[in-house]
């Protein structure tokens, strides 16, 4: 690459960025007023929350009972099998929990968000919109932040409990520790702000993939055909999901 | 209610010296021209002639890059945002594919605008919105979403959605695209209908010719980003222009334009 | 919209915020501090010389059966022992006289409580308190006795 193009590159980003977090300061000012009804509200929190809670009951679960086995075998090494639900339930609750839930959300959810948001760009929805004197950012985008915002949250707290439960019956019934121990360990060794740095993290990631993922549809240029509409969704889940990793490592940092 | 006087100028919309750019490439050059009150003004040209950006351009979505754009006597890029949200009240749009929201049902996307624009109640909300639809031979197609609607119907539906808080200047992109002759002529009889019933004045984008001169009062042909002709059909006729006889599909036109009319022709149909 | 497809969307939000409250509730207010969750435990209290090596979350053991785990450990500042508060199985019942001994796992693993019961007929109450216990082995110490010791003879 040629140091003029790399500049321009450079710049392009740049400008990307600075139109992403114009994006967003125009989003948070119009959270006072919204324009959407709360059945309008309740129906995305429907489509985003509601419709991933089978999927975080069986990722849970299966994440939890892949704890507890990796665990159970190093806490047997060092002679502490019984922290078995203490391991399990941290590794859940700080870490594993808030951010598999979110890439879940963000595959499942924030990639139709974008995808939606870039089709009604490409439609002339959005235009559509402005010219009925109809704010786009408060009828379509603060709804959306704000579904995502109550959505994320629930479902992490949802996959937590199911990777406890997952852990519980691994823990119980292949390494014959009582659900009773387990859930012990696990309450002895989960402090309040283990439980806090969890629900931060999910409204942080929640905040995240809303962000990108309405930005990147809003923001879309020049879209004309699916394929486009495909590129904007993919581009917007890769972006999220790096973002969602890098402010999972600054959280825990911060946090711990 | 808006002030329906008509102002001293008796332009209701107008353009100066409007240069239009997209990645340093001009897409309109020097075009200056004003749309009257009460009349319908087409402006016509092939596809990728730059008549829809200079739509959007007008209808205050994307500012010129030099010259002035003034809608009801204002500039909608010199002015606060709730006064631009104001001034749109008083205009409506109609977009090429309809751009009706896919979430919404035909009802339902009609009465958006009222609904929260306005604080009337729901019943006359409904009642506002169907009389808009029953002005455009829509009937029975209420609960109709538009992944369900054809491209004439879609487009009717817009164009209701776009009169119903009964604006003063209606713009209309492409009413005939993607349309076959008698659906297209019958979108024409709707158009002239409306202004009769609602005194409005009307903008459309079009391609084609037939239209243009069957109901415009003044037509401006725009090729490569320039102004090429305007003047009343009549005038467009008595044209002696070899790019304009093109479209009217006469012998001794050019080649290149020829083809270009030729092939938008074809894909009107798409 | 039709009313079947409304009513399902509120049943799904409803399901929504009933299953991901009561997860975050639990979450928060019986992991994040946790009170006998399905009965009462019972509590017991003993007292060692040196609880060194002992952890919060150690389990205690009955018969090589685990029983509960440590909640607590704390110093007594008048007589310079450490209270070890314990957490075991509700409708368990240990005799007065039971001894709790500070035992560790295999040669360097955790340390855990042993409880011995004894043979007296009265029972300790809820909150009661072991007499009789054995303090840490502190392994250290127990090596080098033995290598300088046995290094005199």
């Amino acid at each position: 690459m040629s140091p003029t193009s790399l500049a321009t590159t450079l710049q392009r980003r740049v400008i990307n960025l600075g139109a992403m977090g114009l994006f967003l300061g125009q989003v948070l000012r119009r959270l006072p007023h919204r324009a959407a009804r709360a059945g309008t509200l309740a129906g995305l929190v429907v489509a985003i929350g509601s419709r991933s809670m089978g999927l975080m009951i069986v990722a849970g679960g299966f994440v939890g009972a892949m704890l507890a086995v990796q665990f159970f075998d190093t806490l047997s090494r060092f002679g502490s099998p019984s922290m078995l639900g203490a391991a399990v339930g941290l590794g859940l609750i700080r870490e594993l929990g808030p951010v598999l839930a979110a890439l879940i959300v963000l595959g499942r959810a924030g990639s139709a968000l974008a995808a939606e948001v870039a089709s009604m760009r490409g439609s002339q929805q959005l235009d559509a919109l402005a010219c009925m004197a109809i704010d786009p950012l408060a009828y379509l985008m603060v709804p959306r932040l704000i579904a995502c915002l109550i959505s994320l949250p629930l479902l992490t707290a949802i996959f937590d409990v199911a990777g406890l439960l997952g852990g519980m019956c691994i823990g119980a019934l292949s390494f014959g520790s009582s659900a009773g121990i387990f859930l012990d360990s696990a309450a002895s060794g989960i402090g309040p702000a283990d439980v806090r740095m969890g629900f931060v993290k999910s409204v942080v990631f929640a905040a995240l993939i809303g962000w990108i993922c309405l930005g990147k549809g809003f923001l879309a240029p020049a879209v004309r055909g699916t394929e486009d509409v495909s590129r904007v969704s993919a581009d917007a889940v890769v972006i999220a999901s790096m973002s969602i990793l890098g402010a999972d490592y600054l959280l825990s940092a911060l946090m711990s | 209610m808006p002030d329906r006087a008509p102002s001293a100028h008796a332009s209701i919309a107008d353009a100066t010296e409007v240069t239009i750019s997209a990645g340093g490439r001009p897409i309109i050059e020097q075009a200056t021209f004003d749309v009257r009150r009460g009349e319908i003004f087409a402006i016509m040209g092939a596809s990728g002639a730059g008549k829809s950006t200079l739509l959007r351009t007008m209808v205050g979505l994307a500012a010129p890059s030099r010259g002035v754009v003034r809608l009801l006597g204002q500039d909608p890029y010199q002015m606060p945002g709730n006064a631009l949200y104001a001034l749109r009240r008083r205009v409506g749009v109609a977009f090429q594919g309809g751009a009706l929201l896919g979430a919404l049902s035909v009802i339902e996307n009609v009465e958006l605008p009222l609904r929260l624009n306005t604080r009337l109640d729901p019943a006359t909300i409904r009642i506002m919105a169907h009389l808009k639809l029953e002005l455009l031979n829509l009937r029975d197609v209420d609960g109709l979403y538009p992944s369900q609607l054809s491209g004439g119907m879609a487009k009717r539906v817009s164009l209701a959605r776009a009169v119903v808080m009964d604006p003063e200047l209606v713009f209309f992109d492409e009413p005939a695209g993607g349309l076959d002759p008698q659906n297209a002529a019958e979108l024409d009889t709707l158009i002239l209908k409306l202004r009769a019933a609602m005194k409005c004045s009307f903008v459309i984008v079009t391609h084609a010719l037939d239209s243009a001169l069957a109901i415009a009062d003044r037509i401006m042909i725009v090729e490569h980003g320039r102004v090429l002709a305007l003047g009343t059909p009549a005038e467009i006729r008595a044209l002696d222009d070899a790019r304009i006889a093109a479209m009217f599909g006469r012998t001794g036109s050019s080649s290149v334009t020829e083809r270009a009319a030729y092939l938008d022709r074809l894909t009107a149909g798409l | 919209m039709t009313a079947g497809t409304r009513s399902s969307n509120s049943f799904a939000l409803g399901l929504l915020m009933v299953v991901g409250l009561g997860c975050l509730a639990w979450l928060a207010l019986r992991l994040g501090d946790w009170h006998s969750p399905f009965a009462r435990h019972y509590e017991l209290n003993a007292r060692f010389a040196s609880a060194s090596g002992l952890r919060e979350g150690a389990f205690v053991e009955i018969a090589g059966v685990r029983v509960g785990s440590v909640t607590s450990i704390a110093l007594d500042p008048a007589r310079f022992e450490s209270v070890v508060a314990m957490r075991l199985l509700p409708g368990l019942r240990l005799p007065s006289d039971a001894i709790a001994s500070i035992r560790t796992s295999g040669l360097i693993g955790e340390k855990y409580v042993r409880i011995t019961p004894g043979g007296a007929t009265d029972m300790l109450p809820p909150g009661g308190e072991i007499l009789d216990t054995e303090s840490s082995i502190n392994i250290e110490e127990l090596i080098s006795k033995y290598i300088f010791e046995g290094g005199d003879k």
